[in-house]
């Protein structure tokens, strides 16, 4: 019997990982081009620092090299009928036009076309072809058929005049398979803070999402670890907690657990990048339950970055310069803050179409949009007998929490194919 | 009875549910941050709304609470979905019983019973509607005496002249102390 896991992020690699290594076959169907997830949006990870490359690059690279791993990435899963220890699915596996491997990235070069690279936030731009981030698995370029001349008007085929392995004729596959179980850890996308209209995120380049720091601290990144706004290394900044969460009005009335302890973590990596700029967070209460994280928190606060109480309530610009407003709850006193830079704590919400993706594997989500637990004391398991979740995709959760429920959804579902084997 | 219970009988009007939104209030500061008035005077919006929750009846002779606008910015953003404002009209309503109503505001309820309108029309209004091909005096109390003696019987019979202190023989507010 084999199973199948679907997204992967770190929830949905040590799924894949811990059902394969009890003797399992496993599929596992990534929506990208690499896998990897979020995380490898993400430098360092709170409270220890670590480099998250390290966890997440040889989780990614074992995967790949598994015998019992099937991976096809830049697949979707189309239906799925049957029940528990019998599951048919159906995927779809799109070519990526470009074998798989190392490349010499000529074509790269070649190519005319240049788009918003998500993978940076669209901070920078990326070609038609080109590789996903520097650590891809699958590594090598790729082609963004929705992009690329060609698969559009037939205009142009540069790329395949400096590379003969590039194969215009691959086409869309659709794969049925039979499986015995399936994790779903299909992760979360961040909050658009454009529904806060307020913060004036769109109206001006000083305003940044967390994401977009996160991209603008890694060396890798678009401005190669340097910390540049509007041209200019910033002399303050202000970070915002809460932004899309805890927040009725935007429809997330929850908070997104994460985003108090990663702009303690970002305010501590910008210190060490700005020795001297003025640096502070509003917020609304701190959260800093985990292992180590209290004593985290202090720590950054020691580097002199100042937490005022209250929620940042606008943002504008006064003769040019960025202003951030809001009340010190503590002193009773509202507060204007120039800053050269503000970064949004966006929270975490539910992949744009998790209700379709449920409906298709017909389990439920919550007026949230999150995957729901058959109930919180069997908090992997769904209504649906042989269909698991971990991760994100059930609810905001930080690396360490999404990889111990991969793993927790793994053991059911091996507990499970156990159970129909014999 | 409770403040936040006076609250609801004086702001019927809003709804109990309106009025008791106000204990999903978690003290975040959006509104006060949002507040134009807070700009400008001492009023904070949300150490109103902490009061109100703790039943501190002093705000009812605090003359802030006269002094938010009714813009609703407060309104539209906070994330518990307090309904800010309609709690601060409704808190005004227990005030203005207790007799602790704005001299501003007792003013513009004064030209409502003298003249039917908060605002009354004025040489340049008559002039502007004229230029615009308008009668000069609006078909409303100004053009209808006997609606404004109607608005001026249902004044009465409210008791809204008592509440905000109207004298007849004067035509005038009465003196009151003002804080
Ligand atoms: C700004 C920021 C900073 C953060 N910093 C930290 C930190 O310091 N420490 C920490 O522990 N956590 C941090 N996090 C949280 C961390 O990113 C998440 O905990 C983690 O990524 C969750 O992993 P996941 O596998 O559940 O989901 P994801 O990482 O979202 O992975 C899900 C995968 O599923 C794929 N997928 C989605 N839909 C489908 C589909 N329909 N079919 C197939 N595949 C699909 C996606 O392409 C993706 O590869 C941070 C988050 C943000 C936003
Ligand atoms: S064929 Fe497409 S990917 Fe290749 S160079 Fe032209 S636009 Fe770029
Ligand atoms: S973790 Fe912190 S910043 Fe994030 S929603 Fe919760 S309280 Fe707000
Ligand atoms: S914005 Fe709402 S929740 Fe926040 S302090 Fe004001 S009333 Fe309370
Ligand atoms: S409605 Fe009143 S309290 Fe709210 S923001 Fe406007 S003036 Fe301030």
């Amino acid at each position: 019997m084999k199973g199948l896991v679907i997204g992967g992020g770190v929830a949905g690699l040590r799924a894949a990982l811990d059902i394969a290594n009890a003797g399992f076959d496993v599929y596992l169907v990534e929506r990208d081009f690499s896998i990897g997830g979020r995380s490898a949006q993400i430098v360092k990870s709170y409270p220890d620092l670590i480099n998250i490359k390290d966890v997440l690059k040889p989780l990614m690279e074992e995967v790949y090299n598994h015998g019992r791993i099937t991976l096809l990435t830049n697949s979707e899963v189309l239906g799925l009928e049957g029940e528990t220890g019998n599951f048919k699915v159906k995927i779809e596996k799109k070519p990526r036009y470009v074998p798989e491997g190392k490349s010499c990235e000529k074509c790269i070069e070649v190519c005319p076309v240049e788009v918003p690279n998500e993978f940076n936030e669209r901070l920078d731009k990326r070609k038609a072809i080109f590789v996903p981030f520097s650590y891809a698995v699958p590594d090598g370029c790729v082609i963004d058929e929705t992009n690329c001349l060609h698969f559009k008007d037939g205009s142009c085929s540069r790329c395949k005049e400096v590379c003969d392995g590039i194969n215009f004729d691959q086409k869309a596959e659709t794969i049925e398979i039979d499986v015995g179980s399936v994790v779903v850890a299909t992760g979360f996308d961040p909050f658009d803070p454009n529904l806060r209209p307020e913060l004036a995120y769109d109206k001006y380049d000083g305003v940044i999402t967390s994401l977009e720091l996160e991209r603008i601290l890694d060396e890798d990144g678009p401005t190669g670890g340097k910390i540049i706004i509007n041209g200019e290394e910033p002399k303050s900044v202000v970070f915002a907690h809460c932004i899309g969460s805890r927040d009725k009005k935007v429809g997330n009335p929850y908070c997104s657990r994460i985003c108090c302890m990663y702009t303690a973590k970002e305010a501590y990596m910008l210190r060490e990048k700005l020795p001297n700029a003025e640096i502070s967070v509003c917020y609304i209460d701190m959260r800093a339950f985990g292992k180590g994280c209290e004593q985290f928190y202090e720590e950054v606060q020691k580097k002199q970055v100042l937490y005022r109480r209250g929620v940042a309530a606008e943002v504008y610009s006064n003769g040019g310069n960025l202003v951030l407003r809001a009340e010190d709850t503590l002193l009773s006193e509202p507060y204007e803050s120039a800053a050269d830079m503000i970064v949004l704590a966006v929270g975490v919400e539910p992949r744009e179409d998790s209700s379709e993706l449920a409906e298709t594997l017909g389990i439920k989500v919550d007026e949230c949009g999150f995957f729901v637990e058959k109930n919180l004391y069997d908090p992997v398991e769904t209504e649906k007998e042989g269909i698991f979740l971990a991760g994100c995709c059930q609810g905001p959760k930080e690396i360490a929490d999404s990889i111990m429920q991969g793993g927790a959804a793994a053991a059911k579902a091996i507990g499970l194919m156990g159970r129909h084997s014999n | 009875m409770s403040l936040v219970e006076d609250i609801e009988e004086c702001g019927w009007v809003f709804g109990k549910d309106t009025v008791d939104s106000l204990y999903a209030c978690m003290q975040c500061g959006k509104c006060t941050g949002s507040c134009p008035s807070g700009r400008i005077t001492g009023y904070r919006t949300r150490r109103l709304m902490n009061k109100v929750q703790s039943g501190d009846r002093s705000i009812l002779e605090d003359p802030d609470i006269w002094l938010c606008t009714t813009c609703y910015t407060c309104y539209e953003r906070c994330p518990r979905e307090v309904k800010t404002t309609d709690v601060i009209r409704a808190l005004r309503n227990v005030a203005a019983k207790e007799g602790h109503m704005s001299k501003a505001h007792r003013a513009t309820a004064m030209y409502v019973i003298k003249t039917g309108h908060a605002v009354p029309i004025n040489d340049a209004t008559k002039k502007l509607r004229k230029k615009l091909g308008l009668s000069e005096i609006p078909p409303t109390t100004h053009k209808y005496p006997e609606a404004l003696k109607a608005i001026q019987d249902i004044s009465k019979k409210m008791k809204f002249d008592k509440l905000v202190g109207f004298d007849w023989n004067t035509m005038n507010l009465e003196d009151r102390e003002e804080k």
